[in-house]
């Protein structure tokens, strides 16, 4: 998983790289691309002749209701024809959903690493928090190292009942630092993004589980022998300031990339 | 006039291919342009001359009025004569430094709305902190009051609302920002009292004094505490939960406002956790999927928390901050008020609508509670003075960015800030610096006895940066409201006027939380609310008055003079120093909710909190051993405030009318005939 979160995460680095001076071009491009990219799965996985036939015969069974809306048994036959071809109609957009599904995920958790946080400016607080493994291993033998530019402000705060050892970070310089969690000999890093710039920005570094893998896909996965489950950073959420509305990207993503698909559906020539 | 080059070029370029081919035409054509092109310059020239003579110079000018609560006119002259205000002693040399005649009463609410409008209370309506209704003698809050949607429909536990709910400033008048915007000049005002909801008038506005708590009070806080609460505050207004720590994580509730979209407005609350570490004194709050890591005796920033009224269809948000006072031995926990969150307010604290939140966003969360030091939480003992003293260099801190903030962008116009610590400051703490005073305690004064001296050395520093980004073309004000005075005695209106005869106190039961005044009516005749008001129960006016209007006067001047007269039975002091007519007080008529009466009490003496809500106690006159120590609540004349300015102030004893006065002369704007003040210069 972790080659494949690599390659992934490089593809999207170099899709998105014009767009890095702002967000917005980037989430507008990528909507685009989405756009794009679902009609053309769309269009190749589906059966097409199949979807057209399901929409005439809708309308066909609309007009009917509208034509015959004296007959109430012509009505109510239309209507149970219609809830039918409905049916039919959501039934030939399974096939492509299963397609379709996989790269909209990756996509979702690749947009999520761009743009769900912000890294953290200088002088504001974070949360540090490492997860131990169920096991023998107690809070107290955990610690916690930063490079010059973090500041550590609080004591390890210890929960022995949940397993979970939490600091109080200030950052106190830009860059990308290297925290050191040091477990017993064993020392294991996590990524702390600070600056004004927006970019890939890994709240939580996992160990085991494919899925968790998957869905952290910023930084690579801790060793699935090793102590700890999860070392996570509390970075700050980075809604889109939107006509005064503040969006999260998804939003923003799913009216953008419906509108896309909507105005390119003709020009591409696919039945939705 | 404002054609861009390329403009103009494209014309040109549009133009050429029409042009005339024969030279004479094209040479008259040419001089016709040019005649015309002078002319148009000319006209131009001269209406932007025009422009300028009539209205630039007012338009340019830029007033800046500095509001500072409380600086006492005798404190601020000592301290300015020992050298330690050199901003404002800079400023009496520049402008001269002069007593402020304060209003009748001379009390914060009443005072502001003074000088906002420039008018007495009988025209503002804004007589004291607290009013009562004639009509059922509840007691009201003066600045704003509140209705719930006059329509609404049930849908099962719900009642959806059709109207909105009312929040209406009470005070009348025109503020004297509306009377600069009608000129066109842009005001921004921020945190004047008495301005709560603030009207959409064109000036950008954060509400001040008055505005509540997200509970719709004056501020109640939350304690946790594994220990027993100080007894004070076990029987206090703040939420006190005894909490139990079990596997070093405590369970607690944050206790919200009541839902009035349900059926039986059940109390919202939010619940959290807070994991403890006492081996490294540190804590964690969890709270609505936010995290805050404290050390012990740490303040958290601001944490929003929402309320929900509807689930998944209505909530709510409000901010507080979170202060680990103890870990060990118990754990102890205590909660600010909770503020309207300014990125989402539930009333309307801004005008226009989205000020709050840009503000938010540039500068972060800020209070936004009439009253955001917790003066409850000290009195109760929840706090300590240098736990208060850490919020309110906090609160002051907020402010000050604000301050800062609008003093870098004020290029024109009229910016108004207000500053209440130092009002707070002084209550809190004048037992600190009076050893006269019976809460005096000379071991707190050697640590806290400069608190006082501190505020005002602020004030100074608030006023030097006003200074620096004042330039020639710009008037810098800076008034306060009122002086200050100890408070060493409580005088129980209420029981004095039992023992006279005027009033006849009911029986309260010891849990009666009810807002009424508690009084067998068809037995009194005159009885105190609000901290110098004293109504008579007039018939008429009042629900069950007794009073004939006929008697009025004669009853009114018979309980002024036997006020006049009153002795403290400790000391033979005079306590009180002057009473006031209404009608003699203000210029307009009194309305309902004026009082017949206003107690202008003697230095050292205050009307008791209790009087003031209406109840009697056993004794008229008491020692004052809390720590609510020093008050400007007496006679005005007792508390003048302070003027000063970058001009030269002309006028010997000026009023707080005058300086509204001054600030509209300043924009060239006429007096109007309903205003009393003049203007200093």
């Amino acid at each position: 998983m972790g080659t494949f979160n690599t390659a992934i995460t490089r593809v999207f680095d170099l899709i998105l790289a014009p767009f890095s001076a702002h967000p917005l071009p980037g989430v507008v491009a990528v909507s685009l691309l989405t756009g794009i990219l679902l009609l053309l799965i769309f269009r190749y996985t589906s059966n097409q002749p199949g979807i057209r036939a399901a929409k005439d015969l809708i309308i066909s069974h609309l007009l009917e209701v509208l034509l015959y809306r004296d007959e109430l048994r012509v009505v109510m036959r239309a209507q149970a024809r219609l809830a039918k071809d409905n049916l039919r109609y959501l039934g030939h957009a399974v096939v492509p959903l299963m397609f379709i599904i996989p790269p909209v995920l990756v996509l979702l958790v690749q947009m999520d690493l761009r743009y769900s946080h912000r890294p953290l400016r200088v002088g504001e607080p974070a949360i540090l928090a490492v997860k131990l493994r169920p096991g023998d291993l107690s809070p107290d033998q955990v610690s916690l190292s930063v490079p010059p530019g973090v500041e550590v402000e609080t004591a390890a705060l210890r929960m022995p009942t949940i397993g979970e050892v939490d600091w109080r970070l200030r950052a106190e310089a830009t860059g990308q630092h290297r925290l050191v969690v040091k477990v017993g000999r064993d020392e294991f890093e996590k990524l702390l993004v600070v600056g004004e710039q927006r970019g890939r920005v890994s709240p939580r570094r996992v160990g085991t589980g494919l899925w968790q893998q998957f869905l952290n896909p910023g930084e690579p996965p801790l060793p699935p022998d090793g102590p700890l489950a999860w070392v996570s950073v509390s970075y700050s959420g980075a809604p889109f300031p939107l006509f005064g509305w503040r969006l999260h990207w998804i939003w923003l993503w799913l009216i953008l990339s419906m509108a896309f698909g909507y105005a390119l559906k003709g020009p591409l020539r696919v039945q939705v | 006039m404002g054609d861009s080059p390329s403009a103009n070029e494209r014309r040109r370029n549009q133009a050429e291919p029409d042009a005339p081919r024969d030279p004479a035409r094209r040479a008259t054509l040419k001089k016709l342009a040019a005649l015309g092109t002078l002319a148009v310059l000319d006209v131009a020239a001269l209406s932007s001359c025009g422009r300028r003579l009539l209205s630039a110079p007012k338009r340019e000018k830029k007033v800046i009025v500095l509001g500072l609560d409380g600086l006492d006119y005798d404190i601020t002259a000592r301290m300015m004569d020992e050298g330690s205000l050199p901003h404002l002693s800079r400023l009496r040399r520049m402008g001269g430094f002069r007593q402020l005649t304060s209003t009748v009463p001379p009390q914060s609410p009443v005072a502001w709305a003074t000088f906002t409008t420039g008018q007495d209370p009988g025209r503002h309506g804004i007589y004291d902190f607290v009013h009562r209704d004639p009509a059922t003698y509840a007691l009201q809050a003066a600045i704003a009051h509140t209705a719930p949607p006059e329509l609404t429909i049930p849908v099962g536990p719900w009642r959806v609302p059709l109207t909105s709910p009312k929040v209406e400033l009470q005070r009348r008048g025109r503020a004297f920002w509306e009377m600069l915007g009608d000129r066109g000049i842009p005001c921004e005002v921020y945190r004047m009292p008495s301005n709560f909801p603030p009207r959409d008038t064109g000036a950008k506005q954060i509400s001040g004094l008055g505005t509540p708590d997200f509970r719709g009070t004056n501020g109640e806080y939350s304690y946790y505490t594994e220990a027993s609460p100080p007894p004070r505050a076990a029987s206090g207004k703040g939420f006190v939960q005894r909490v139990t720590v079990r596997e070093g994580r405590v369970a607690a509730r944050l206790i919200g406002p009541p839902n009035t979209l349900h059926r039986e407005m059940p109390t919202m609350g939010v619940d959290f956790e807070v994991w403890l570490d006492r081996g490294h004194r540190v804590a964690k709050i969890a709270i609505q999927g936010q995290e805050i890591l404290l050390r012990e005796r740490e303040w958290s920033e601001w944490v929003p928390v929402r309320f929900v009224l509807v689930p998944g269809a209505c909530s709510r948000s409000g901010i507080c901050r979170f202060y680990l006072q103890e870990l060990s031995p118990h754990f102890k926990l205590y909660v600010t008020p909770i503020n309207f969150d300014p990125m989402s307010p539930a009333l309307t604290i801004d005008a226009p609508r989205g000020f709050a939140r840009r503000l938010a966003e540039r500068l972060g969360r800020f209070h936004t509670m009439g009253l955001p030091e917790d003066t409850q939480a000290l009195s109760e003992g929840v706090l300590d003075d240098g736990e208060y003293l850490q919020q309110s260099a906090s609160v002051m801190e907020e402010a000050r960015r604000m301050y800062e903030s609008a003093l870098s962008r004020f290029r024109r116009g009229l910016l108004f800030c207000y500053f209440g610590t130092s009002d707070r400051t002084q209550h809190m703490f004048w037992r600190t610096q009076d050893p006269a005073h019976p809460a005096y305690d000379p071991s707190v004064s050697r640590e806290y006895g400069a608190a006082v001296e501190e505020c005002y050395r602020s004030s100074d520093e608030l006023v030097g940066q006003a200074l620096e980004a004042a330039d020639g073309d710009t008037t810098l004000i800076v008034l306060s409201d009122h002086g200050f005075a100890p408070f060493y005695r409580k005088f129980h209106l209420n029981t004095w006027l039992a023992a006279n005869g005027y009033f006849v106190p009911a029986r309260r039961t010891r849990d009666d939380q009810s807002q009424y005044i508690s009084a067998r009516w068809d037995q009194t005749s005159a009885y105190g609310v609000g901290l110098n008001g004293l109504y008579l129960n007039l018939k008429g006016r009042e629900a069950h008055g007794r009073v004939a209007p006929e008697h009025r006067e004669t009853i009114a001047r018979r309980l002024a003079h036997q006020l006049r007269s009153a002795r403290d039975p400790a000391t033979g002091a005079r306590i009180v120093e002057n009473v006031y007519f209404s009608e003699d007080a203000y210029s307009a008529a009194p309305r309902d909710r004026a009082p017949d009466l206003i107690v202008g009490y003697a230095r050292g003496y205050r009307c008791s909190t209790a009087s003031a809500e209406g109840s009697a106690t056993v004794e008229a006159v008491e020692d004052n051993r809390g720590k609510w120590s020093g008050d400007h609540c007496i006679d005005r004349s007792l508390v003048p405030g302070i003027l000063l300015a970058t001009k030269p102030i002309r006028v010997l004893r000026p009023a707080l009318p005058d300086g509204t006065a001054s600030v509209l002369a300043e924009f060239g704007l006429p007096i109007p005939d309903d205003m009393s003040g003049k203007a200093i210069w």
